[in-house]
């Protein structure tokens, strides 16, 4: 049987390395674009506008119920507060998959305790992502 | 036995191979794939300019004001119906403005398409839904996913309506919460 040639093996040997070095390098280039995928699918899908949105009309509801409605509505006044809370839970459900609740303190008009406070607590949950904010307070 | 021959040749082959390997880095580099994955980017980014427009539209007119009807541009057009007003607003004021345009957006906003459309909880207890109407649709196209965008609005009453019709009859004439959904997709 003839010999091996035993020329060349430090060619070899560096082929071999550079064949390595651009397979990793090909790995690192499939895992960038996995990357800005799921990047972008958390930022979908991370209920951030909503979350805000719901606060800020809740805290509207808080300002409604404690200026307005006593005085314009002084006999259906709870049964309004009690509608736009079925409205907001019913409507998130339904349009936004997320199971919504909140709670405004109670008290005598103009709604705030003894020190000048109101609290709102919120819940939220779609899911993926829960969210509590309680409580909030609200000088009045 | 390794012999002392050739080592010009190594060389040579060293710096082959790094040539060959920071070629390859650069032409892989420069280019990027578009994959099926890549569109939920421009999504994204529609999503929140479509949140941020409706929000701006939410905005009291005059920040000091207290709670009051018709508060905002955006309550103004629910309790009025106003799907011109809705749809100039958001297209030409907001999306397309060329002094406010979002630069980030990927696509030109005259491809974009939006539809708005009001939620709200009836006398039966149970949601349903209406349509502003859109006098510029001039019929809807579409070949992009789409978005939706909402935003809660405090009305006083049930909205008045330019035409009949608009309005279903078993919405409650007193404040209440309704939820103004648009979906907005490239046409």
């Amino acid at each position: 049987m003839e010999s091996l040639n035993a020329e060349g093996q430090w060619i070899i040997m560096m082929g071999f390395l550079v064949s390595l070095g651009i397979f990793f390098l090909a790995i690192i280039i499939s895992q960038s674009t996995l990357v800005g995928q799921t990047t972008a699918e958390g930022v979908l899908e991370f209920p951030k506008n909503d979350i805000q949105d719901l606060r800020h009309d809740i805290l509207e509801v808080e300002n409604f119920n404690r200026t307005q409605c006593p005085s314009i509505y002084p006999t259906r006044c709870g049964f309004i507060m009690d509608n736009i809370t079925q409205e907001i839970k019913q409507i998130s459900l339904y349009r936004k998959s997320a199971i919504v609740n909140y709670n405004l303190s109670v008290g005598t008009p103009p709604l705030c305790g003894s020190d000048g406070v109101r609290t709102v607590s919120i819940h939220y949950n779609n899911g993926v992502t829960a969210y509590d904010e309680n409580p909030i307070t609200i000088y009045c | 036995m390794v012999n002392e021959r050739a080592q010009l040749y190594t060389m040579e082959g060293i710096a082959a191979g790094l040539i060959m390997l920071l070629t390859t880095y650069l032409v892989l580099g420069s280019t990027s794939v578009y994959t099926p994955g890549d569109t939920h980017i421009t999504d994204m980014q529609l999503e929140q300019v479509g949140s941020d427009i409706l929000r701006v539209m939410d905005t009291p007119r005059n920040l000091t004001d207290s709670l009051q009807p018709n508060r905002t541009d955006l309550e103004l057009i629910v309790s009025t119906t106003n799907g011109n007003g809705f749809y100039w607003n958001f297209t030409h004021d907001y999306l397309c403005n060329p002094k406010a345009v979002a630069k980030e957006i990927s696509v030109e906003c005259t491809d974009i398409q939006i539809n708005a459309s009001i939620w709200y909880v009836g006398n039966s207890n149970s949601p349903g839904s209406y349509l502003l109407p859109n006098p510029y649709s001039g019929g809807y196209l579409g070949i992009g996913p789409g978005v939706r965008v909402t935003h809660w609005i405090h009305t006083n009453g049930k909205p008045g309506s330019a035409s009949s019709g608009i309005v279903p009859g078993d919405m409650r004439n007193e404040p209440q919460e309704v939820l103004v959904e648009v979906v907005m997709w490239k046409a």
